[in-house]
Order: structure tokens, then sequence, then C-alpha cells
């Protein structure tokens, strides 16, 4: 019986300073790869969902739009927002939706995630010879040259592909000309002196330096292979967020004073047990939180100090169960086995009832539906740990003779 | 005699009629809510821009825009029939609903009140603008994801209890549901996203609660003597009553500090969350338990017509 108690003790312990040490890390260290992931109504940021749309020459086929979440994702990344993300809203969905957390710009969102970009280069005939496929590399460069020094351009590095078809058709066309388009529009067209077989060269189009520098990123990016457009975008502030998660924090904490109190009044030294077990159970959630990177967005939050009331539930099963075998004249010993051995029942099944439903939640829901979804199931999970699992060690801990003397005090 | 002792003696069962009556006339009035709101608003519940779509936007700039002039500029755009409003000192909020302001023309309109007020204070710009079609999907996939997790918990309840069991306790969220509805409808509260939220919450919530008494009813009639149900089912709700009472007491007290504190961007989700915590409590022990009750004895009754 006692080694028993020892090796859950231990357990208990060992899980609360894992977890501990992962809170650490990403609250106080700011370790990385475990900061708290805000989400965009607490961050701040810009949310867009675009609609694939039928073109003549392009239809929306799950193929395009799959590829053109691929391109976007390329460029939100290429715009330098940290944990950017772009994804199809369901396999059939013909939306995406962009997220870009902390970005206060979203006219240069929606010009960068909207865009064609489509490049092309036609000979006079108007056939294509070289595409934006075959594009290797694009930047921003200045020009060098006496007659228009200082013009921002786009300087371009085609692939092997691009490099042989390019010098075939320069070659084939000196003293004709090769025009350059951007999305059908014709940006320049230049007459063609030497064949080029380096595959290299710049494009004016009398482009501010932010258009030149843009286009360079589309371009690098490559271009999408299905008309998007904007039909919804969200715009949050930052100021919401530190406000908010401050206020939640401390929002958090006197519930859990309140809720400890409460469950001092009521059950004495049980009460104390399962405000050791909350702390417990604050520990691991946060934990969990942060490895998998669950997502705090406001209703989150909400359902987070929510479960904190939620999470003394099986606490109070198991407590009032004890009383009851108490009451039966049992032995203090035996009415807390028989209290947590009869209390199992219900908590299992409540708990599992709760997560039966999480499952549909996640399934079907989307966005803060999922979101809630994760953060009520790993809630369920960790006080079923604690409350318990942990409690029940505590308890045996206190009955351990030697540490209290007059056991049937615990129970108030 | 303790307060705990006093509880056992307690005849909830007996009372049904009582419960019954007070829950009706709670949600009648919500009901009542309802056909007003559909009759002079044409929709019984006041869906936010998230559902039903539509623009909203603020914004502070250097110098306070004017009503007037804003209105101006956005009929120039394409958009007449839009709410404005002075937000704080130079702040402006423009709101439609069900027309959404297209993305590609929003940024026109705030440039154009820059133009005339001057540059956008830093992080005060918020936009939310939501397409009908979203909208409508937003809901349309909550509601049938709501609806999935009831029937599941239904055929999870009827597996480790029975199908009457797992069907009181349905019933009970149902009233928590129209319950909070009605409140939300009688108040012409807003519903936008995070209301999902809270729905989920309170139905957890009821089903947790009512698990628990569910438990103990199943555990009582498996040592039951001749004692008729009602009388069982009494003793099991009352034996129950403290530990539901506390542990919706300490949620209650989470969600009351989250609600003071929470501050107004969750006021409305912190207070259906209290509506439904208390709704939830309530409807295991006075709804779900004497709907058992009916049930059983009806069955009961039938079954004892049979054999005579």
């Amino acid at each position: 019986m006692r080694s028993k108690v020892t090796a859950s003790l231990i357990l208990v312990i060992v899980v609360a300073i894992v977890a501990g040490v992962i809170n650490y890390e990403g609250l106080i260290a700011k370790n990385t790869k475990l900061v708290p992931k805000l989400g965009l109504d607490l961050r701040g940021g810009v949310r867009i969902v675009l609609e694939a749309q039928d073109t003549e020459s392009a239809k929306a086929t799950s193929e395009a739009i799959d590829a053109a979440v691929g391109v976007i994702d390329k460029r939100v990344n290429a715009l330098g927002v940290s944990e950017a993300v772009a994804v199809r809203q369901g396999v059939n969905s013909k939306r995406i939706t962009v997220e870009l957390p902390g970005w206060e710009d979203p006219e240069r969102a929606k010009a960068i995630i909207g865009k064609t970009a489509l490049l092309e280069f036609k000979t006079e005939d108007g056939k294509v010879v070289v595409n934006g496929s075959n594009l290797k590399n694009a930047q921003l460069v200045f020009s060098q040259a006496q007659d228009s020094l200082g013009e921002p351009q786009i300087s371009f590095e085609l692939d092997a592909a691009g490099t042989t078809a390019f010098a075939a058709a320069t070659q084939a066309n000196i003293g004709k000309k090769i025009s350059i388009y951007l999305d059908s529009q014709l940006l320049m067209s230049p007459t063609v002196e030497v064949a080029i077989t380096d595959g290299k060269g710049v494009i004016s189009g009398g482009f501010t330096a932010t258009e030149a520098s843009n286009y360079a990123l589309l371009l690098k990016s490559g271009s999408l292979p299905v008309k998007l457009v904007a039909i919804s975008e969200e715009v949050v502030g930052p100021s919401l967020g530190s406000v908010f998660v401050h206020r939640s924090a401390w929002a958090a904490l006197i519930a859990f004073l309140l809720v400890a109190i409460w469950m001092f009044i009521m059950y004495r030294y049980l009460g104390l047990v399962s405000g050791i077990a909350l702390i417990v159970y604050a520990d691991i959630l946060m934990a969990a939180y942060l490895v998998l990177h669950a997502t705090l967005s406001l209703p989150a939050i909400g359902g987070a100090i929510l479960s904190i009331g939620m999470a003394v539930d099986a606490n109070c099963i198991i407590f009032e169960r004890i009383r009851e075998e108490l009451g039966m004249k049992k032995t203090v010993k035996s009415a807390i086995g028989a209290g947590f051995s009869r209390a199992f029942r219900a908590v299992f099944d409540s708990n599992l009832t709760v997560l039966v439903g999480t499952a549909f939640l996640f399934y079907f829901g989307t966005g803060t539906v999922r979101g809630f979804s994760v953060t009520l199931a790993l809630g369920v999970l960790a006080s079923m740990f604690t409350a318990v699992f942990a409690s029940h060690t505590l308890v045996d801990l206190l009955l351990t003779p030697g540490i209290a003397k007059n056991s049937r005090k615990f129970l108030g | 005699m303790t307060f705990r002792e006093r509880i056992l003696k307690w005849d909830i069962i007996g009372k049904t009629r009582t419960w019954f009556t007070a829950s009706s006339i709670i949600i009648a009035i919500g009901l009542v809510a309802m056909v007003v709101n559909t009759v002079s608003f044409g929709s019984p519940l006041k869906f936010g821009i998230d559902f039903i779509g539509g623009t909203v936007i603020n914004a502070s700039f250097e110098k306070a825009p004017d009503e007037t002039v804003v209105r101006g500029i956005l009929s120039a755009n394409g958009y007449s029939n839009v709410t404005v409003q002075r937000a704080g000192e130079k702040g402006i909020t423009m709101k439609v609903e069900t027309n959404e302001i297209n993305p590609a023309v929003s940024g026109k309109i705030i440039n154009d009140i820059v133009a005339k007020y001057g540059a956008v204070d830093v992080g005060t710009k918020e936009i939310t603008s939501i397409a009908p079609v979203i909208g409508r999907d937003l809901l349309r996939r909550s509601s049938l994801a709501l609806g999935l997790s009831l029937l599941f918990t239904l055929l999870y309840i009827t597996i480790r209890f029975k199908f009457s069991f797992g069907l009181a306790t349905i019933l009970g969220m149902v009233h928590d549901i129209f319950v909070a509805l009605g409140i939300l409808a009688l108040f012409r509260v807003p519903l936008n996203a995070p209301f999902v939220g809270a729905f989920l919450a309170i139905i957890t919530y009821s089903v947790q609660d009512g698990v628990v008494v569910m438990d103990r009813i199943r555990e009582k009639l498996r040592y039951r003597a001749k004692e008729p149900f009602d009388k069982l089912a009494n003793a099991a709700v009352t034996e129950t009553w403290v530990r539901s009472f506390n542990t919706s007491f300490t949620t209650f007290l989470a969600v009351l500090v989250l609600f003071i504190m929470g501050g107004s961007p969750i006021r409305d989700f912190s207070t259906t969350l209290l509506v439904g915590i208390i709704s939830g409590t309530y409807s295991s022990i006075y709804i779900s338990t004497p709907l058992l009750v009916l049930w059983v004895q009806g069955r009961e009754k039938a079954a004892a017509l049979q054999k005579a």
C-alpha cells in the first residue's frame, strides 16, 4: 500500500515538474517553440477569405485551388509574417482563409495575396516563349544605366528549361520585339539585339519601388493558377489583446482563489487537497496548450476560466461520496477507498460524454468552434488526472500513519 | 437537523408540477420575445454580422471625422445604407448589415477619410467584413455540429445507461438551450461566432450535471427492493443535491469573475454562460429527473395493465 502511494506520488510530482518546466520555457524564458499562440482576435492582424472563381482561361478545379494555397503560402511567408497561414476551408471548398497575425496593412496584404502574377514573354506573333513558372529568382534592383539611373526594376533569373527556351527564342527573333506581359498587361517590348543565353535579364515598366518589390515577391512565389476574389476581411487592432490577456490572467487567479476557498469551507482538508490538485491542473493545462500550439482566442480563454470551476466537479462528486460512506459508520480509510471507487463511474461517464461531444464539434466545426472544443477536451482530460488520480494520491498520503494523527478531522 | 439532513427530506419529485410550470413560464416568455422579434424585425434572434454577413469598420483619425462627410464618402463609393456613428474622441464606426463592403473597396474608403481627417491612429483600425454566404455557412456548420454532438451524446448515454435516461438528459439540455435563447431574444443580444462556444459550454455543462444524477439513479436501481420509482429518484436527487450545488457554485464563481473582469468584449459571452450554468444545474434536478420518473412510471403502469 505504502509503496503504491509513493509511486503514484512520484508520478504526479514528475508530471507537475515537466509541465512546470514547459511553462517556464514558454511563458518566462520565451522559448520560440513554446510561446503561447494567441488568436487573431487577441493578437491583432488580418484575416482574408478568398473565393476561387471560374474564368474563361482557368477553371476553379480542386487541384488548382490546392496549388493556389501553396502559392499563397509562399507569398505570405515571403512577406515576412511569422506564423502566417493559408488553408483551404474544406476538402471540397472553393474558399481559402489567409491569416496574418500581427499584420496591420490589409491593403498590401490584399494586393499581394489576390494577384494572379502571371508573367509571359511573347514574340511578335503572340506565341508565349517563356512564362513565370520558368523563373528561378526575381528581385528589386535599381537601374545603373545612364538614361534611367535609379529607376526601380525587377531583375530575373530563369531556370535551366527557361534559359534554353529563352536562348532559342532570342536567337530566332534577332531584330524583332519580344514583349513582356504581367497579368496580360504590357510592361515593355524591347527589340532583341543579341541572343540571351545566360537566362538573366531586367524588366522595367515604370514601377515604383514598392510595386517592383511586390512584383518580385509575387514572381518568385509563382503565379496563381486560378482567379481568387477576396470576399471577407477582418482587420483586428492589437489594442484589445494585451489588455485582455492581462486581465484574464488576473481573472483566472481570482477565480482559482475563490474556488479554493469555497472548497476549503465545504470540505476542510479534503478541500485543501482539491486546491492543490487545481494548481497541478492549471499547470498541466497550460503546458498542454503550449506543446500542442492550441490557439488562445477570446472564447477559448473564457472556456479555460470556466474549466477552473468545472475541474473541481470530480472532487465534489468524490468528496460527497466519502461523506456518505462515512455516514454509514465506515472507518475513514474504507470510506475514502469506497468514495473514490464508487464515484469513479459517475466521473468517468460524465467526462466521457463531454469528450464524445467535443470530438464531433471538432470534426464538423470551423475556426472558433474547433479551438473551443480542443481547449475543452484538454481540460476534461487534465481534470481526470488531477481531480481523480492526483487527489486520490494526496488523500492517501494524508492517511499515511505519522502524517496526520486524527484523520477524521480532514473531513470537516 | 443539519442543512444536509434537511435536504434529504425534500420532496422534489412530488412537486414536479411546480417545476414544470416555472420552466414553462420562463420558456414561454422567451418564445413570446422570439415571436415579437420575428414580427417586428424579421428574425427570432438578433444575429450579428458573423452569421448574416455585413461590415463594421472602426478607426480613429488625427482630426475628429464628421458623420455627414463620412456618409458622403461611403455613398460616393457605392454604399449608401450605412450606419455611421462617432466613437470616442476622434473615432468613427461604420456599420452595414447583410450587404458587406467589398474588401476591394474598404481600403479606398479609409484612404478617402484619411485625405480629409489625417492619418489613422496606430492600432485603432478594425475591419470586420463577412460575406453573407460565409456567415450562413458558419451558422449552418455550427448548428450541424451542435445537432450531431447532441445526437451522439444521446447515443452514448443510451449505451452506458438506457434510452430513457439519455432522452431525459437531452430534454433537460434542450430546456437549457431554450432558456438561454429566450433570454438572448428578450434582450436582443447580437449573436456572433463566440456564442457557438458559449452554447457548447452550456450543453457540456448540462450533460455533465445530468449524467451524475442519472448515475445515482442507475446505482439505486441495482439495489431496488419494492420501492416506487418516484421515491427512488427523489432519494437520488436529494443525495446528489449538495454536490450539484457545489460544482455549479464553483463554476458560477469562476464565470462571475470573468463577467466582472473580462469587460465588454466578453460580457455577452459570460452572461450567456451564467444563465446556462444556473439553468443547467436546475434542469438536471428539476426537469430531467421528473421527466424520467414520468416516463418510467408510465411504462410500469402500462406493464401492470398488460399483466392484469
